[in-house]
């Protein structure tokens, strides 16, 4: 540890902002909190966190896209302020994003030199890009990808180890790679680390952003954990202990939020035999009873919502059966379904969740419209109020009924679509991370409300990313990983932050 | 399954086949010398708007301003050409309009990301409606000579105006393939964030492209113009149907990202083929038009379907191999 470290980021601090993109300072919830971070030389670190814990954000700040409000970073000793990530390619900070940064129906040499195409006389010298991206891939070790095929025709591996290519022809020294397995195949992942290795060695640092405990040991150099925009710690290599990071990563108390009332009845009301999410995926069965909270635990991706949509009728699933109060639910549609009293609440409340250039009373009725306006015509009054209902029970705060649901806060949002969603009258909800995003008192309002579904029977799935939440409001708790459930945990007591983790990050039971 | 490039152009060029035969077999006519030069030379008007198009198209946007242009920019030389103003100066000053056109449709797309449908539609009508201005809704026609011996001479039996259509086929070709914008403007239409981050501005590629394709329309307002010896605030609206149904049929994908300038000027061909057809056996353009709507429709839905199929295939989740276990 002679060696200086060649980047180091300081006391990096970005506040949460307003629906304006306005830093709001006095706040005291930030999404980063004087965040320290420092690379060597050729190493790799790793950096964990769960989900909505910074990492992102953090490497956001280093690639360049989004600004950092208080903090520097420096590299060899220098501060540096890329403005955009084509500044920070050019000062040899490289950003690999977990989704596909090249363009498909474009060659692999056109996507590696795009923007810096090699011009002889004012023609582009396709041999010369092509020769280049050969050797660049050459050096890689990489033999087995052609410079002129198209990317769309490339495996996703294969289409990484281009993003890598391109990133090494800016010369770029840092590599920032969010998540960089979690589409790839065990095969693909070796060959992944492989050419990690290799440029390791060749003096590449890499930091790498990754949920999986198997990979820590394999690839990890160093490993620092973020919780809650704060930076917890760093661990060396021979320290990287599961316990250890799990211990690292949880931490936050559960607060009195949580007093729920509700008793959990004992006739299921859904019922999921086998189903599958994808054709490869393991089955999934799972019940939720009458006034139960079931919560699903596990990360972002691992087939929770994906789970919650095909259940809803959203999404295709390859086989299984789903019942409903005893009867087997044939063909699954989100229109019927509601008809039924199945009703979920999405993730996305801007572009899934509400209509935001409709007002208050508009978003509330639209998903009840059929059972209060059967034949055909439309009465105000009556919209008006069951609106008027909804916002007083859920204690809304909006200046009229008719004020655009855009124009509202957050929490405030979410509450209309609670609404909307309880306005059909379900005996089943399906809550999606119903508490994104918004801040403590319209959490524990919203937790309040959802304790009340539940004591009248409803039964309520809730997805959530947020711990204390999962564990304060579940009666029982399934855990997803890969698109499948990993564990069913179903006694208060084993409801522990680093119990779940440990399943979400692939401990095995 | 979905037809791969190779594929695809297989049967483009097997439906050129088969209309020529087809039309060969049944109408009459349809493959005399004398019909046949018409036929290409119709195709000309079509094919040099699909340049244009099939970069638009390529970037994800739509050019419906392509009959206003045509028609704006026959008036405009013919108002000029009626004024005195030499061959040259009027063709200029036509062309230099019609790439005026496309920038304002252009800006509007590129900067105030105004929907490209939208902007070109609106473009498109007002060109339309100054057309009909120029001369109170009635035409100019008794061109000079050299003006009229671009649409209908031919050099070495084959129309002037194919000679034309093959500079603006060949200028596409090299754009698209040989020069850097033109990879750019595959990368736009393909994933237009990839071009941001390393710093393209891809602004300045929409009115580029939109700006040629302006040009495009022009040209192929100036030539019609010249062909039929008379410019009518009418003629160019055919044009706007068939420039794009010669770029679907071409297997521009309306997606974006994929066409080739090439397969574009085949679909012109069949277009104008399948036009001429119906011409020869006396159906009216009412029907026409019908049946090439129908025909458009077909080849997108065929499109469209192989699409839908390929992708609800492709896999989210990475397979846990011990999954499912408690």
């Amino acid at each position: 540890m002679a060696e200086k470290p060649i980047l180091e980021m300081r006391g990096i601090t970005k506040y949460i902002f307003d629906s304006y993109g306005v830093a709001i300072r006095n706040s005291t919830v930030r999404i980063l909190d004087k965040v320290d971070f420092d690379l060597n030389r050729g190493e790799v670190h790793i950096l964990v966190g769960e989900n909505g814990a910074g990492k992102s954000t953090l490497m956001k700040v280093l690639g360049g896209l989004i600004p950092p409000d208080e903090g520097e970073v420096l590299l060899d000793g220098k501060v540096i302020r890329p403005k955009n990530a084509k500044e920070a390619l050019e000062a040899g900070i490289g950003f690999i994003h977990q989704e596909l940064n090249l363009c498909g129906n474009l060659s692999v040499s056109d996507n590696i030199f795009m923007g810096r195409e090699i011009v002889r006389r004012g023609v582009k010298d396709k041999s010369a890009m092509r020769a280049k991206s050969a050797q660049l891939l050459d050096e890689m070790g990489v033999t087995n990808i052609p410079p002129e095929t198209l990317v769309k025709d490339l495996s996703t591996a294969q289409q990484q180890i281009v993003e890598i290519a391109k990133v090494l022809s800016y010369d770029c020294r840092i590599i920032i790679m969010d998540e960089p397995t979690s589409s790839l195949t065990q095969r693909e992942i070796d060959i992944l680390f492989a050419l990690i290795d290799k440029l390791r060695a060749q003096g590449v640092s890499i930091i790498y952003i990754s949920h999986r405990l198997e990979e820590f040991e394999r690839v990890g150099d160093r490993l620092s954990v973020l919780r809650d925009g704060q930076s917890i710690g760093t661990l060396e290599r021979r320290d990287f202990d599961v316990d250890t990071i799990v211990a690292m990563m949880v931490g936050r108390t559960l607060g009195a939020m949580y007093e729920n009332r509700h008793v959990p009845g004992h006739e299921p009301v859904l019922e999921v035999r086998n189903l599958r999410l994808e054709e490869k995926t393991a089955p999934i069965s799972m019940h939720i009873n009458a006034g139960e909270i079931v919560g699903m635990g596990g990360l972002v991706g691992a087939g929770r919502t994906e789970l919650a949509k095909s259940v809803f009728g959203y999404r295709k699933c390859f086989g299984g059966e789903v019942f409903y109060q005893g009867r087997q639910l044939k063909t699954l549609n989100p229109a019927d379904l509601i008809r039924h009293g199945i009703v979920y609440l999405t993730e996305d409340r801007k572009s899934e969740g509400l209509v935001l250039d409709m007002d208050v009373a508009q978003n509330i009725s639209l998903a009840s419209l059929f059972r209060m306006f059967p034949r055909f015509f439309m009465f105000g009054g009556k919209e008006r109020e069951l609106a008027e209902k909804t916002v007083s029970q859920l204690n809304v705060v909006c200046n009229s009924l008719s004020q655009l649901v855009r124009t509202l806060s957050g929490g405030n949002q979410q509450k209309i679509i609670l609404g909307k969603c309880l306005a059909t009258n379900p005996r089943l909800l399906i809550l999606d991370e119903p508490t994104r995003g918004i801040d403590v008192g319209a959490k524990a309002e919203i937790y309040r409300m959802i304790d009340q579904i539940a004591e009248s029977g409803v039964a309520v799935m809730m997805i959530s990313s947020d711990m204390p939440e999962l564990i304060g409001m579940s009666d029982r708790i399934y855990v997803m990983r890969g698109g499948a459930i990993v564990a069913e945990i179903q006694d208060k007591a084993d409801m522990t932050q680093e119990n779940i983790l440990a399943y979400t990050i692939g401990k095995n039971a | 399954m979905r037809l791969s490039k190779r594929q695809s152009s297989i049967v483009t060029a097997a439906a050129v086949i088969a209309v020529f035969l087809i039309g060969g077999a049944f109408v009459p006519n349809f493959l005399k010398p004398a019909n046949f030069l018409n036929v290409i030379r119709q195709c000309s008007i079509i094919a040099i708007c699909a340049v244009g198009v099939t970069q638009v198209i390529v970037i994800q946007g739509i050019d419906l301003s392509v009959g206003g242009n045509v028609t704006f920019c026959g008036m405009l030389a013919g108002l000029l050409l009626g004024r005195g103003v030499p061959v040259p100066a009027a063709i200029l000053c036509a062309l230099v309009c019609g790439v005026v056109i496309g920038l304002i449709s252009g800006s509007l797309y590129a900067y105030l990301e105004v929907p490209a449908f939208v902007a070109t539609l609106v473009v498109g009508q007002i060109t339309q409606g100054l057309a009909y201005l120029f001369n109170n809704g009635r035409s100019f026609g008794g061109f000079p000579k050299s003006y009229v011996f671009l649409g209908n001479g031919s050099f070495l039996g084959i129309p002037i105006s194919d000679y034309i259509m093959i500079v603006f086929v060949a200028a596409g070709i090299f754009v698209t393939t040989m020069l850097p914008i033109g990879t750019r403007i595959y990368g736009l239409g393909g994933n237009e964030q990839v071009l941001k981050n390393v710093g393209i501005d891809t602004a300045k590629i929409k009115l580029f492209v939109f700006a040629a394709s302006g040009f495009c329309a022009a040209s192929a307002g100036v030539l019609l113009a010249a062909q039929l010896d008379t410019a009518h605030p009418t003629q160019g609206e055919p044009y706007q149907l068939d420039a794009i149904a010669a770029c679907i049929i071409g297997g521009v994908s309306m997606s974006g990202g994929e066409g080739k300038v090439i397969m574009s000027m085949v679909g012109a061909l069949i277009i104008g083929s399948i036009r001429n057809i119906l011409n020869l056996l006396a159906v009216h353009s009412f029907y026409q038009n019908i049946l090439v709507g129908v025909i458009i429709i077909a080849v997108v839905a065929v499109s469209m379907f192989s699409r839908l199929r390929s992708e609800s295939k492709t896999a989210q989740f990475t397979v846990v191999e011990n999954g499912g276990g408690r």
